[in-house]
């Protein structure tokens, strides 16, 4: 007798009935999932390989997407933006809420307070946020140009220069 | 609108710009409806216009029945002329006198900052500068096969308005003022837009000045460039019919829409030009002299009488700015990290490989 055989034998009643209750409940989900998904990902697939403008039918165009795809120096700068994106926003995040939690948790005076000021921004939302962060970066009345000139570096251009291709996004995020 | 058609659900009228139906029509997807207005004499809605022939006609037949003519032109509030002391602008002003004026109406050292001129910010807005030149950024306007951004005269137009007024000249709010709500003309912030008819409303309505918050204008013809022609874009926007539609009622419902008492009902609601000359004159422009307080509405039927196409391509416009022309062209030079010599050429390298593309797969 195997062990997978053992164990089945052992497994009571009222723990098969919670199995087969769970994946009844899993149903629903999985049996729309399964049904839908391979054919939007089988049809994107297929759509890789045609030019279809949506009112005429489609023709295939073989690998010309895909060429056009990886000629496109929009592509390989959206690829490294990414990266940059995630290698430092997940860090930071991850390092600045640790060393946040760590600091409240300690047994400071007015921690309560700083715990609410350090919650508050989550609350605010993110269009205002984001409005509040765009302000900031302002190449002429923002207050990062306003620091970066204090300490006496030359003013950033803007929010939408490529010499800073997502770092103002990255330390958004963070923050 | 082309995911619906898809997806089998759109709708037997569509809404279109003269720009936009183009690939409809060169799909067969929407008909044609010369032989309709043939068999019922229905001519009204054709105002005799050859940008108005440019933005309906396609393949030999009509595909778009105008409900509006439209037509750009400069809007100034008259508070910042008036506290500076200087005349307002007169439709035979020049270009020059145009930089020289929003340079005088700039001030933006104090607490309350104003710029001369609202600038565009996007190369659809800007052609109207562009033309000015008496250059053309295509070899022809319809259907055009050749990108010609790089010439000497459009690099040194577009650098001019697209990143010095912002920049080195400082007479544009920059993209990042606008974006955080401030430098508009409409919060009395700048002195002069380029604007249509739909901006009415965002100036002086009843409610504004009930509310104090009116900001009073006027319009006048774009300053004379370089082209004696002095072109103005001019375009229509109005109806076409799908082909899997009940054709014959939905033509009747145009009918009535673009026809004289539609009409009315559509520009009073909207307060957008009717599609038809002598109702622009003794309907429109009495209504919106009297809702917006503008005296100049001459200026938009001249305005039009010098009416110029943008492009009318099988190609949607959309594409070519999303693109080519915005993320090559017009980001850097809005940013100030790049300069019109630049990016031009690379303009014409994308927009051309675009041309390339649709005219091999026709």
């Amino acid at each position: 007798m195997s062990m997978n055989s053992l164990s089945r034998s052992h497994t009571s009643p009222f723990r098969r009935r919670e199995i087969l209750e769970g994946y009844l409940l899993l149903h629903p989900f999985s049996l729309a999932f399964w049904s839908l998904l391979p054919f939007q990902m089988g049809w994107a697939l297929v759509l890789n390989f045609q030019k279809y403008n949506l009112l005429a039918p489609p023709r295939w165009v073989g690998m010309a997407n895909m060429e056009a795809l990886w000629a496109d120096p929009k592509v390989s700068l959206s690829l490294w933006n990414t990266a940059v994106y995630a290698f430092t926003s997940v860090p930071l995040q991850l390092a600045l809420a640790f060393g946040c939690a760590v600091l409240l948790n300690q047994p400071i005076r007015g921690r309560n307070f700083y715990r609410t000021a350090l919650y508050m921004p989550v609350i605010v939302p993110i269009v205002v946020s984001a409005f509040i962060w765009q302000r900031a970066y302002h190449p002429d009345f923002g207050i990062i140009n306003a620091i970066i000139g204090w300490v006496g570096l030359a003013p950033v251009p803007g929010s939408l220069s490529r010499r800073w291709p997502n770092r103002p996004l990255s330390l958004c995020a963070s923050g | 609108m082309q995911t619906q058609y898809a997806g089998g659900s759109n709708p037997h009228l569509a809404s279109m710009q003269g720009w936009a139906y183009q690939l409809f029509a060169d799909n067969e997807v929407i008909v044609g409806v010369d032989a309709l207005r043939d068999r019922d004499d229905f001519h009204y809605a054709w105002a005799d216009s050859e940008a108005i022939r440019q933005y309906t006609e396609r393949n030999g037949d009509t595909y778009l029945i105008p409900t509006q003519l439209a037509t750009m032109l400069m809007f100034y509030a008259k508070a910042p002329f008036d506290e500076a002391g200087i005349p307002y602008p007169t439709d035979d002003w020049t270009f020059e006198e145009f930089v020289a004026i929003a340079e005088q109406l700039t001030k933006t050292d104090g607490d309350k900052k104003q710029w001369g001129y609202q600038a565009n910010g996007n190369w659809f807005r800007d052609i109207h500068w562009m033309r000015g030149t008496g250059a053309q950024e295509f070899d022809t306007l319809v259907d055009p096969k050749v990108s010609q951004f790089n010439q000497p005269e459009l690099v040194e137009l577009i650098q001019l308005i697209a990143s010095d007024f912002y920049y080195s000249m400082g007479i544009s709010p920059k993209p990042a003022d606008l974006s955080t709500g401030s430098g508009g003309i409409e919060a009395g912030q700048s002195a002069m837009k380029y604007e249509g008819a739909w901006w009415f409303p965002q100036m002086v309505t009843p409610e504004l000045r009930d509310q104090g918050a009116a900001v009073e204008f006027d319009v006048v013809l774009m300053p004379q460039q370089a082209d004696g022609n002095r072109p103005h874009r001019g375009w229509a926007e109005g109806l076409s019919i799908f082909a899997n539609a009940p054709v014959d009622a939905a033509w009747d419902f145009t009918k009535y829409t673009c026809g004289e008492e539609g009409q009315k009902i559509f520009s009073a609601a909207t307060g957008r030009i009717p599609n038809n000359f002598d109702l622009v004159e003794s309907f429109w422009a009495p209504q919106v002299q009297e809702a917006h307080g503008l005296t100049n509405t001459q200026a938009f039927i001249t305005a039009f009488s010098k009416g110029e196409a943008d492009i009318i391509s099988g190609l949607p416009r959309s594409q070519y700015w999303n693109e080519v022309v915005k993320p090559v062209g017009w980001d850097p030079l809005l940013a100030g990290s790049a300069t019109a010599a630049e990016v031009l050429p690379l303009v014409d390298e994308g927009v051309q490989k675009l041309f390339d593309e649709y005219w091999a797969s026709k």
